[in-house]
Formats: C-alpha cells, sequence, structure tokens
C-alpha cells in the first residue's frame, strides 16, 4: 500500500474532476475507490474478525456512504482521513445496530430501562460510579489496557476483533489486558476500604 | 433489590467510564493526527492526549491501522476486494441517495446525485438502499468554528435549525463539573421519542432513534448537565430542527 501521503494529490483531483464533470464521474470514482479498497477491505476484515463476508459487506457499505457524501468533502482533510471516518462510523454504526438487541445485555444485573426516566437517586448514584470509575481506571491503568476495556466495552468489539485492530501478539491477546486490568480494578477498590467500595457499587 | 455488581464488572458503566468526555478533541482531529494529516505540533499535542485517555487511544490505535496494513491474511483481504470488484464498478455497486427525490429536483441536484440515480436505474439494487438507510452516520465536518446556541445554560452546537438529511449526532459546548449529560430528543409536540446519557459533549444517535426520524419533519431535542453526584448543573435550551431532504 503506498504512503498516504504521497497519494494525497492524486485522491483530490480526482474528487475535484469528478465534481466537475458529470459524465465521467462514475469512471473517477471507479479509479478513486479502486485506489483505496485494500485499505478499506483490511481495516473492515480486521474490525469483523477475519470474516471475509462480513468485511465485504461492510466495505461495500462503506463506499456507498462516501459516494453519497463526497458532493460535500470539502478538501480540509486528506481524502484517506475522510474515508477513514466513513468507515469507523458505518462499522461503529453497525457495532450498535447488533447491541442494541435486548437479548446481548447483561444477565447478572439490571440495566437501567431505556427511557431517561429514571429516578433522580439512581441517577445520582451512576454518575458517581462513572466518576470513580473513571478515575480508578486513569490512576491504575496501563494505557494499552484501558485501550482494550473501551474498544470492549464501549464500542462493543469482540476480543478477537480487538486482538486484530491493535496487532496484539502476545499469547492471549486482549483477553490478557482484560483480565489484568480488571484484576487492577479490582484491587484498587478493594484497597479503598469497604466504605469507598460501597459508594462505588449499586446502592439499590 | 439488585444483586451488587462491584464497578469493574459492570459493562453498562465501563462503557460510560472510558467514553470521550468533553476533553477529548473531535475524532477529526485524532485520525488525522494518526493518519499524518497534520503539522508535527499538532499531531504531538493530540497524541499527547490520547497517550492518557482510554478512549481516544483507541481512537488513533484503530485510524492508524488504517494507514498500516496488518492483522490479516494478503490473500484474505484480496478475497474481500473481489468481492467487491466483482459487484460492480467502483464501490461495487452504484447506489442512489438514500432519499428519492422530485422528478423536477433533479437539475437542481449536485453531480453525484445526476449520475447516481441514473446508475440505480440500471443496476436495481434495492435491498443495498434498504440497508444503507438503516444507519445513517453522523455528518462528517472539518475543522472551522461552529455556531452556538445560546439561551439556555448549555450552548448548542449541532443540529440546529434546518437540517440536511437526519442527523447522526447531537452535539453541545462542555459543562465545567459535567460527570453526565443527559440527551433528550422531542417529537413536534414535545413528547419524548428517545434519548440517553453519555459523559462527551456529543451523542450519537443509534440507527433504531435515527430510524425513527423523517425527513420533512419538525424535532426538537435538549441536553442537561449532571454532576459526579447526579445532580443537574445546567440545562440546554429546547432547540428545534427541520429536517430537509438529502438533496440540496
Ligand atoms: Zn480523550
Amino acid at each position: 500500500m503506498p504512503p498516504i501521503d504521497s497519494d494525497r494529490q492524486a485522491d483530490e483531483q480526482l474528487v475535484r474532476a469528478a465534481q466537475q464533470d458529470a459524465a465521467a464521474a462514475p469512471q473517477l470514482l471507479d479509479e478513486l475507490f479502486r485506489r483505496h479498497q485494500r485499505r478499506v477491505g483490511a481495516w473492515a476484515l480486521r474490525w469483523c474478525d477475519g470474516r471475509t463476508e462480513d468485511a465485504a459487506d461492510l466495505a461495500q457499505e462503506v463506499f456507498l456512504r462516501v459516494q453519497e457524501k463526497l458532493a460535500g468533502f470539502r478538501f480540509e482533510s486528506a481524502f484517506t482521513t475522510w474515508l477513514y471516518l466513513v468507515t469507523r462510523t458505518v462499522a461503529l454504526n453497525r457495532a450498535d445496530a447488533a447491541r442494541r438487541r435486548p437479548a446481548v445485555s447483561l444477565e447478572e444485573h439490571e440495566l437501567d430501562p431505556e427511557d431517561s426516566a429514571a429516578p433522580a437517586d439512581e441517577v445520582a448514584s451512576r454518575a458517581q460510579q462513572v466518576a470513580l470509575l473513571r478515575a480508578a481506571v486513569v490512576a491504575v491503568l496501563e494505557p494499552l489496557e484501558a485501550r482494550v476495556l473501551h474498544l470492549h466495552y464501549t464500542d462493543g468489539l469482540t476480543l478477537p476483533a480487538i486482538d486484530r485492530l491493535l496487532g496484539l501478539d502476545n499469547k492471549s491477546g486482549a483477553k490478557a489486558y482484560l483480565v489484568a486490568a480488571k484484576r487492577k480494578l479490582r484491587r484498587h477498590f478493594e484497597g479503598r476500604g469497604p466504605g469507598a467500595r460501597a459508594a462505588a457499587e449499586e446502592e439499590a | 433489590m439488585t444483586p451488587r455488581v462491584p464497578p469493574e464488572e459492570n459493562p453498562e458503566l465501563l462503557a460510560l467510564a472510558l467514553g470521550r468526555t468533553s476533553e477529548c478533541p473531535p475524532l477529526e482531529r485524532l485520525a488525522a493526527a494518526a493518519l499524518g494529516d497534520l503539522t508535527e505540533a499538532e499531531r504531538a499535542a493530540l497524541l499527547a492526549h490520547a497517550e492518557r485517555c482510554p478512549a481516544c487511544g483507541a481512537e488513533v490505535a484503530l485510524a492508524a491501522g488504517f494507514a498500516e496494513p496488518g492483522g490479516v491474511d494478503d490473500a484474505e483481504v484480496e478475497r474481500v476486494v473481489e468481492r467487491l470488484r466483482a459487484a460492480g464498478p467502483g464501490a461495487g455497486r452504484v447506489l442512489a441517495f438514500p432519499a428519492p427525490r422530485a422528478a423536477g429536483a433533479r437539475s437542481a441536484a449536485p453531480v453525484w446525485a445526476r449520475w447516481a440515480a441514473a446508475a440505480l436505474v440500471v443496476l436495481g439494487v434495492g435491498f443495498l438502499w434498504q440497508a444503507s438507510r438503516t444507519a445513517l452516520p453522523p455528518e462528517i465536518t472539518g475543522p472551522g468554528t461552529i455556531d452556538v446556541v445560546r439561551g439556555g445554560e448549555i450552548e448548542v452546537e449541532a443540529p440546529v435549525g434546518e437540517v440536511n438529511g437526519v442527523p447522526g449526532a447531537l452535539s453541545w459546548r462542555p459543562v465545567a463539573g459535567a460527570a453526565l449529560y443527559r440527551v433528550e430528543l422531542l417529537d413536534v409536540a414535545g413528547d419524548p421519542l428517545g434519548g440517553g446519557e453519555t459523559v462527551a459533549t456529543r451523542f450519537e444517535l443509534d440507527p433504531a432513534l435515527a430510524g425513527r426520524l423523517r425527513e420533512r419533519a419538525r424535532y426538537a431535542w435538549r441536553v442537561s448537565a449532571l454532576d459526579a453526584s447526579g445532580r443537574e448543573l445546567a440545562r440546554s435550551a429546547v432547540v428545534e430542527i427541520s429536517i430537509l431532504p438529502v438533496s440540496k
């Protein structure tokens, strides 16, 4: 894959030419997309943990989105950066859609209801818990451990997909970082005594 | 009684605690830094933040992977690319804009709309058209100043007023001391359509919620800021938006 810098001008020329010439646009876009198919395909393959069908689906949707949005591309960033942001958005939206099924939610404790009408004391407790947990993450975790947790819990990625996306080649990959991170957090909360621990836990 | 779950074993709490905060730089800037699209000084400042922020660190790592292949087999990548190419020209399939447009509007449509609409007729890819409607990504904006709506205690950035197409996200200016923001989307009668909570100053509409919004319709939204004890610190005005069809 050629370096991004050397490709930037060529990409921009293609986009401008296509914006100015409707008749030639399909052919110009075809060339533009061919330049980036491997990049998008490889990233999609990592995101989908090597599943070719899913990766091709994702990549296809990315290029559809690019087509829809390209008229609004204002050359304020490199085309590759813009293309990455589209790719990331499509991938995250798909992950969100899959994750928001109730079946995937937690088995051992309750989530707040979907609506935002939770009682005030529950909200208070949760906001406090979030703040404490974030402080603990920053205080005791290595950056890579925190990133693995973010990708798994906030973005909803599977551990094998995280291995690929972060290029982890240690023996148990992301799982090892996840286990280590939880152990450190557990010790951190336990070390702060039962009072602190209770405050960080559900009060219901 | 809810059983006690330690915070480090609570996925919902972890998702919030590890999310983006009001101090995080925009995603566009992080991606640009990771992909070498900025000056050295700009990049260094962004990467310094990313080094100590779980969310931004992860963003930079994901974006960097876009420039550097690895973690996957070349032959597998080739199979994905072959499938893209086999499906048709360019992206795989040339596809129209998601919104069907009125016949009279066609001459005023941008270049893309004209050729893509024509291609739709030729290729007939209805199922993909459906698929592409289910998940609208947020608008990708470039750097630059953003207008805000004042009047409430929280200044609202976007969307405000007339917007092209269903917005992908809602954003506002940070409030000092806020631990959590609560967002609510309302219909024209002021009844809640949905919403949620975030530690960031941006709330991405999930496909289910975005799917309830229609073009040529009016909605409203508001956001309130809570401190770490759950007390409301501030709230925005109720901001009206009118969703215009995607074609300009
Ligand atoms: Zn950050």
